[in-house]
């Protein structure tokens, strides 16, 4: 129970923490929130209205109570540019975004498994040492990088995929496939890169236990042990990484969006700033952020129900 | 990701002749990009000065890098746009490991409540996407090499914080620790003389993985238009000034890109290697 209740207080102290910095991101503009409300051009009286009707002259606490009372009953405010509640806006655009994070988790592992796995099985083999070195370039060049040599190749040279041209889910599902493809996989190499070095060493680990001695024993050959006897208990930190990159992606997706204008929450955030709607920025900065903390207890859940020895000891740290 | 970074900060550099001609070459590379950053005002060509007949020209003899959809010269736009890039990595590296440091040590010297909280905190920190987190402050409080400097200087803080504690926490179960503290040294001698050289040391070698880290997050921010304000010259403005003419001129992105990449797998491997090798080098939310 106690590591229950440390990880529920933990999470209590972090959605209040992102709560409150993703309210001061409006409340400390130069200005006030009814700038960011009506935008830098509207007329003194407006602003007064404004700031009277939303209480702007309540003391800080009572404001912020108030704004977290009505996030947390859905709403987040309206656009001034687009005189829309912001939280609609974001629904539109979260089907996009999520899309994009999960093609892109599950074309990391397609890849990343078998590396790992063809790499573990032989370590110091020619195959081992391209991947490992493959494996620390693309993990040093940035994602936009990755995926402008990535639209140059196969978009503008060979044509075999659109550069920006998206089709949503559910009007054709091939079609979006394939306008989702490049994106993802541009999300998805630096993510391959860290999970193939990541259970390779994992991998690497178990190979040198009694259960695995005895396989071996047994005289099934290397590559098959490593495939079925060693990768599912070589998977754990796996699975945490793969969790806790959904945070990573989801950040590294405003960069992929604008890349291939994907009409994700990144590009919303994007969009919303030259019209300076910053009601919108704090609207998906609040979601993303929330919907970050809640995918971390998830994974710690799943972790500790794979391995129940997490829950005895208590997290270092 | 941090976390895993963090810990494995603590590795026993390697033996200096296992570093081969690839940690030359990269060491080569960060010494020549700072030299050229230092002297880029004294570079011949006007990074902002536009020959209107020469638009997406390619490269040639005289003008390497070629020129960009405005006529400018590509070369001497990445010659300047280095400074960006090296001020921004240098700055938000010093407040990161600044604070960071300080509080790893408190937190690892008082343990007990005092850790508590600021472990707390940390963890929020790293419990925030960092790089929607820059997005809303680079936006909201306006675009400038100050703005960009303090929002990923504050990212790396929990980074660095980490590491500190991890040293600090292994330093107090010292018995040199254990007796100046019996002797009723002051917290703040002991901190500084005692402890604080065990500490040095990951802590420098993660500045450095960090520094590659803010670079990245630095190009990215640039590359969507967030980053240093558009009048600033940076590798991420000119790799995204090229991207709608790929078609065309594809040396406006891929000659910046390429430095940029070129620079921080320069950074990440001297690391690597100064760190011990083998290890993961992780960023932050930058790709």
């Amino acid at each position: 129970m106690a590591f229950w209740r440390r990880r529920i207080l933990s999470l209590v102290g972090v959605l209040a923490l992102v709560s409150l910095g993703s309210y001061l991101l409006l409340d400390l503009l130069p200005g006030g929130p009814e700038v960011a409300i009506l935008g830098p051009t509207a007329d003194p009286e407006r602003l007064a209205q404004v700031r009277s009707d939303l209480r702007l002259d309540d003391p800080f606490l009572t404001r912020y109570g108030r704004w977290v009372n009505d996030a947390v009953h859905g709403d987040l405010g309206r656009s001034y540019d687009k005189n829309r509640p912001v939280v609609d806006m974001v629904r539109e655009r979260v089907p996009v975004t999520l899309e994009l994070v999960l093609l892109a988790q599950i074309l990391a592992l397609t890849i990343a498994i078998p590396v790992a796995a063809m790499g573990a099985a032989r370590p110091g083999s020619l195959f081992d040492r391209i991947a490992g070195g493959a494996s620390f370039v693309f993990l040093s060049i940035p994602g936009f990088v990755i995926g402008i040599v990535l639209v140059l190749l196969l978009a503008v040279k060979l044509d075999v995929f659109p550069a920006s041209e998206y089709t949503r889910l559910g009007d054709d599902i091939s079609r979006n496939l394939h306008s989702m493809v490049l994106p993802a996989f541009t999300l998805a190499i630096g993510q391959a890169a860290i999970y193939t070095r990541v259970l390779r060493a994992d991998l690497l680990d178990t190979m040198e236990q009694d259960f695995i001695a005895a396989a071996r024993g047994r005289g099934l050959p290397r590559r098959r042990v490593v495939f079925r006897h060693a990768l599912r208990p070589s998977s754990l930190t796996l699975v945490t990484l793969v969790g806790l990159n959904f945070g990573t992606l989801l950040g590294g997706s405003v960069v992929i969006e604008r890349l291939f204008s994907l009409p994700g929450m990144g590009k919303l955030m994007l969009d919303a700033i030259p019209a300076r709607d910053f009601t919108v920025v704090q609207g998906v900065t609040l979601f993303v952020a929330v919907a970050f903390v809640i995918v971390n207890l998830l994974v710690d859940v799943l972790y500790s129900a794979l391995d129940p020895r997490i829950r005895r000891v208590p997290p270092p740290g | 990701m941090f976390r895993r970074q963090a810990e494995e900060g603590r590795a026993e550099p390697r033996a200096r002749s296992d570093r081969g001609v690839l940690f030359r070459l990269a060491l080569a590379w960060l010494a020549l990009l700072v030299v050229v950053a230092v002297l880029a005002p004294l570079w011949p060509t006007d990074p902002d000065r536009g020959h209107l007949l020469r638009r997406l020209e390619g490269p040639g003899w005289r003008h390497p890098f070629g020129f960009d959809g405005n006529g400018r010269d590509i070369l001497a736009r990445v010659l300047h746009g280095a400074r960006v890039s090296l001020i921004v990595g240098t700055l938000a590296v010093a407040i990161g490991l600044g604070i960071g440091g300080a509080l790893g040590l408190v937190a690892g010297y008082f343990r007990r409540r005092v850790d508590t909280l600021i472990v707390t905190v940390l963890d929020s920190m790293l419990a925030f996407p960092a790089l929607v987190l820059a997005v809303a402050v680079t936006a909201i409080r306006g675009q400038s090499v100050t703005t960009v400097t303090a929002v990923i200087g504050v990212l790396m803080v929990p980074l660095f914080a980490r590491i500190a504690r991890a040293g600090t926490l292994a330093a107090v179960e010292r018995d040199y620790v254990i007796a100046a503290r019996t002797l009723g040294g002051r917290s703040s001698r002991i901190v500084r003389q005692e402890i604080l050289p065990n500490v040095v040391g990951p802590l420098i070698v993660f500045a450095l993985l960090a520094f590659g880290i803010v670079i990245l997050i630095e190009g990215a921010l640039s590359f969507i238009g967030v980053g240093v304000s558009v009048d600033t010259v940076s590798w991420g403005g000119i790799i995204a000034g090229g991207q709608g003419r790929l078609r065309e001129a594809p040396h406006v992105s891929l000659f910046p890109a390429a430095v940029l990449s070129l620079t921080i797998l320069a950074v990440n491997y001297v690391g690597d290697t100064l760190r011990g090798g083998g290890s993961v080098s992780v960023r932050i939310g930058a790709r």
